[in-house]
C-alpha cells in the first residue's frame, strides 16, 4: 500500500524571503528519495509541508492524486522523524511508540502487541521501559522511527535522520534503514546535506538550492550528468580552474591545456574532481607537489603549476608506492571533469586531451624548480 | 547530599582538605539549624507553652477558624488563576516571537520587585470608595476594599509571577518539537496539551504552584492594606496572628502561627514524597539533554 506523492508549484515566502520557489516533484510509490542541499536551501521546509507542519503560500501536494493540503497533519498518515527525534521525554520508550495508537483509541491489547513488534523491528526489545534520556543517540533515533511507523503511515518523512550521530553509528543506521525500506516499501523522503548519505541510501536524489530544485535523478545520473556547476560542486569536492576554450581545446588561464570539450570557443571554468587527477613522479614533470596530507585510506596531494593550485586525492597505498612527497616534480594526467562556458549554462564533459598536451608540457621545463 | 557536591567540587583533597571539608559542612549545618530549625521549634514550643489544652482552645477560637478558612479560600481562588495564567504565558512566550515580548517577560516579574504594601495602596487608590472605579462598583453594591474581593485581588497581584517565572524558561528550553511530533501522530489539540505539553512541564508546574501557594497563604503586607482587619470577617491567618499578638495573646498567636508553619511542613513533605515516588523518571529526565 505505497503512496505516490506529487508536488506542483509549491511556493512559500517568509518575511519577504523566498523559502520555496515553485517546487515540482513526483515521488513514485515505494521509493526512497533524498532531498539534498545546503542549509537554507528549503529542503526541510518542503519536507514539513508534505507532513502538514508548514503551509505553502501556493501550490499543491497530492497523495495518490488526492489533495493532502486539505487535511491537517494528523490526518495525512505521515510518519515524521525529527532531526533531534522529539521523543516525549516524560514517557518510556514503549509509551512513546504507542502514542499514535493511544490517541486513536486503539484497544490496549492491540497496542501492546504492536509495540512489542516494533521494538523487535528496531532491535530494542529490552529497552521498552527506559526513558529517552537513558538511551544513546542511535537508540533514540530508532525509537523515533518506531514511533513514526506505529501509525502505519502512507509516507515516511525523515529530517536529517543521521545528523546528530557519530560516524560509525551513522553508517550502521544507514544500512539498517536501507534494509528496512527494502522490506517495508513505504514511500520515504528524507532530508540531508550530506551527499554521501543521499547517494548511499536513496533511489532518487533531489538537489535543492535557494528554494528551487536544481536537479533530480538517480545518483548515477546526477554524478554522470550534473545539470549545472552548483550540482557538480555539491556532489563532491572539485577544483575550479578558470580557463578558455579554443576550437574545442580547453586551456587553463595559467597557460597549459586541460583537455577537450564539445564547447567551441570562449571563456569558462573547468571543474576537476580530486580523484580525476592522476599523479606520477616524473623528473621532467611540469607540476610540483606542495604538500601530502594522509588522512586514512586516501591522501590529499597539493599540486602547483604556473600559479595554479589543485588538489588531487589518491589512495594512501598508492602515494606510498609511488613515493610521492612534497617538492617532488610530477606529471599530472586529467582523466575527466566538466567545463562550463560563460556563454552557456549547460556544462560539457571535459575529455582527456593528451594529444595536445604533450608538446606544451615539453615547452616548459623551467617551471620545475622551486 | 552536601557531601556529594563538595566531593564533586574538590575531587582529590589532601589530608588538610578533609578537615576543611568538615568545617564547611559544619558551618552549613549550624547555619541551617540556627535560622531554619530553631525558629520552627520556637513556634511550636511557644504554641504549647501553656499546655495542649490551651493550644486546642486557641485553635478552637472562632476567629482563628474563620481566618484559616478565609486564607485557604483565597488561596483556592488565587492559585488556580495564576496557574492558568502561568501556563498560558509560558506557552505563548515560548512559541512566538513578537514585539514587546521582552517587556511582557519583564512585567510578569514586576510584583516581585514592588513592595506588597505598595501593591495594596495601589488597589486602594483604584477601588477605594473615593476612586472612580471603586465608586462605580460600590454604587452597584460591590465592595472591594476592606472586603474579601480586595484581598483576593491583592493576593493575585503578589502571587502573579510564581508559576509563570518557573514555566517560561522551562517551556523555552523544551521548545515545541514534541508537540509537533504529537500532531503528526494524530493527536488533537487537547490531547497534545494534556498528554505532552502539560506532562513535560509538570515538575516546573508543581514547584511553581507550591511557591505560589506558600506566598498566597502567607501574604501579609498587601492583604493587610486592603483588608481592614475585622477579626472573624476579613482577617486571614497572618493578619489574625498579628491581631492576637498585638492583643498580648502571645500563646494564641503562636498557636495560629503553628498552623501556617504546619502548612509549610506538610507542603514540603508532599513535595519530597512526590519526588521520591517519581525518582526514576526525575533522574532520567533531569539529565534530559535531548538537544
Amino acid at each position: 500500500m505505497s503512496t505516490r506523492i506529487e508536488i506542483a508549484g509549491l511556493s512559500k515566502a517568509l518575511a519577504g524571503q523566498v523559502v520555496l520557489d515553485g517546487i515540482d516533484l513526483a515521488v513514485p510509490a515505494g521509493e526512497l528519495t533524498a532531498l539534498l542541499g545546503p542549509s537554507g536551501s528549503g529542503k526541510t521546509t518542503l519536507l514539513r509541508m508534505i507532513a502538514g507542519l508548514d503551509r505553502p503560500d501556493r501550490g499543491a501536494v497530492l497523495f495518490d492524486g488526492e489533495d493532502a493540503l486539505a487535511r491537517p497533519a494528523g490526518e495525512r498518515g505521515v510518519g515524521f522523524v525529527f532531526q533531534h527525534y522529539a521523543l516525549f521525554r516524560h514517557m518510556t520508550v514503549a509509551r512513546n511508540i504507542s502514542f499514535g495508537l493511544a490517541v486513536r483509541k486503539v484497544p490496549r491489547a492491540r497496542i501492546e502487541e504492536k509495540v512489542a513488534a516494533l521494538l523487535r523491528l528496531v532491535q530494542l526489545e529490552f529497552l521498552g521501559g527506559r526513558y529517552p534520556a537513558q538511551l544513546s543517540g542511535g537508540q533514540r533515533q530508532r525509537v523515533a522511527l518506531a514511533r513514526a511507523l506505529a501509525i502505519e503511515p502512507r509516507v515516511l518523512l525523515l529530517d536529517e535522520p543521521f545528523g546528530a550521530l557519530d560516524a560509525v553509528v551513522r553508517r550502521d543506521l544507514r544500512r539498517w534503514l536501507r534494509r528496512l525500506h527494502r522490506e517495508m516499501h513505504i514511500t520515504t523522503v528524507f532530508v540531508t546535506h550530506d551527499q554521501e548519505e543521499a547517494f548511499e541510501l536513496a533511489d532518487r536524489v533531489v538537489v535543492m538550492n535557494g528554494g528551487r530544485i536544481r536537479q533530480s535523478g538517480t545518483p548515477m545520473q546526477l554524478y554522470r550528468e550534473p545539470a549545472d556547476s552548483f550540482v557538480y560542486r555539491f556532489l563532491g569536492e572539485a577544483n575550479e580552474v578558470p580557463c578558455r576554450i579554443e576550437n574545442g581545446f580547453v586551456i587553463a588561464d595559467a597557460g597549459f591545456p586541460l583537455g577537450r570539450a564539445s564547447v567551441r570557443t570562449g571563456n569558462g571554468t573547468a571543474y576537476l574532481r580530486p580523484h580525476q587527477l592522476m599523479v606520477r613522479p616524473e623528473e621532467t614533470g611540469a607540476w610540483r607537489i606542495t604538500e601530502v596530507v594522509a588522512s586514512g585510506h586516501t591522501s590529499r596531494i597539493g599540486l602547483a603549476r604556473g600559479g595554479l593550485s589543485l588538489e588531487a586525492s589518491l589512495a594512501t597505498g598508492q602515494v606510498l608506492a609511488l613515493g610521492l612527497e612534497a617538492e617532488m616534480a610530477v606529471e599530472v594526467e586529467i582523466t575527466g571533469g566538466m567545463v562550463v562556458a560563460d556563454t552557456a549554462a549547460a556544462p560539457a564533459p571535459l575529455l582527456p586531451g593528451s594529444r595536445l598536451a604533450r608538446p606544451h608540457l615539453a615547452d616548459r621545463p623551467a617551471e620545475r624548480e622551486g | 547530599m552536601a557531601n556529594n557536591v563538595l566531593a564533586a567540587a574538590f575531587p582529590a583533597l589532601p589530608a588538610g582538605g578533609v578537615r576543611a571539608r568538615r568545617v564547611l559542612i559544619g558551618i552549613a549545618i549550624a547555619f541551617i539549624a540556627l535560622f531554619l530549625v530553631l525558629p520552627l521549634g520556637v513556634i511550636f514550643a511557644q504554641a504549647f507553652s501553656l499546655g495542649a489544652g490551651a493550644y486546642a482552645a486557641a485553635l478552637a477560637d472562632p476567629d482563628v477558624r474563620a481566618a484559616l478558612l478565609l486564607t485557604l479560600g483565597i488561596a483556592v481562588i488565587a492559585v488556580p488563576l495564576n496557574t492558568a495564567f502561568g501556563l498560558a504565558a509560558s506557552w505563548c512566550l515560548a512559541r512566538f516571537r513578537f514585539r514587546g515580548r521582552g517587556a511582557i517577560v519583564a512585567l510578569t516579574e514586576l510584583p516581585l520587585s514592588v513592595s506588597p504594601v505598595v501593591a495594596g495602596l495601589l488597589l486602594v487608590s483604584l477601588f477605594g470608595r473615593s476612586a472612580v472605579l471603586g465608586g462605580f462598583l460600590e454604587s452597584h453594591g460591590i465592595r472591594v476594599i476592606f472586603a474579601v474581593p480586595g484581598m483576593i485581588l491583592a493576593t493575585l497581584f503578589v502571587t502573579f509571577p510564581f508559576v509563570a517565572r518557573e514555566l517560561i524558561p522551562l517551556a523555552e528550553a523544551q521548545g515545541s518539537e514534541e508537540e509537533q511530533a504529537a500532531i503528526t501522530l494524530g493527536a488533537s489539540g487537547w490531547q497534545t496539551f494534556l498528554r505532552v505539553s502539560l506532562p513535560k512541564l509538570r515538575w516546573g508546574l508543581l514547584y511553581g504552584v507550591l511557591l505560589c501557594n506558600a506566598r498566597a497563604v502567607g501574604e501579609f503586607g498587601a492583604v493587610s492594606v486592603v483588608s481592614g482587619s475585622v477579626p472573624g470577617q476579613t482577617n486571614t491567618l497572618p493578619l489574625e496572628i498579628q491581631t492576637l499578638y498585638d492583643g498580648y495573646r502571645v500563646q494564641a498567636a503562636f498557636a495560629a502561627a503553628s498552623l501556617l508553619a504546619g502548612l509549610a511542613v506538610v507542603t514540603l513533605v508532599l513535595k519530597a514524597g512526590l519526588e521520591w515516588r517519581h525518582r526514576d523518571e526525575l533522574r532520567a529526565t533531569r539529565r534530559a539533554r535531548i538537544p
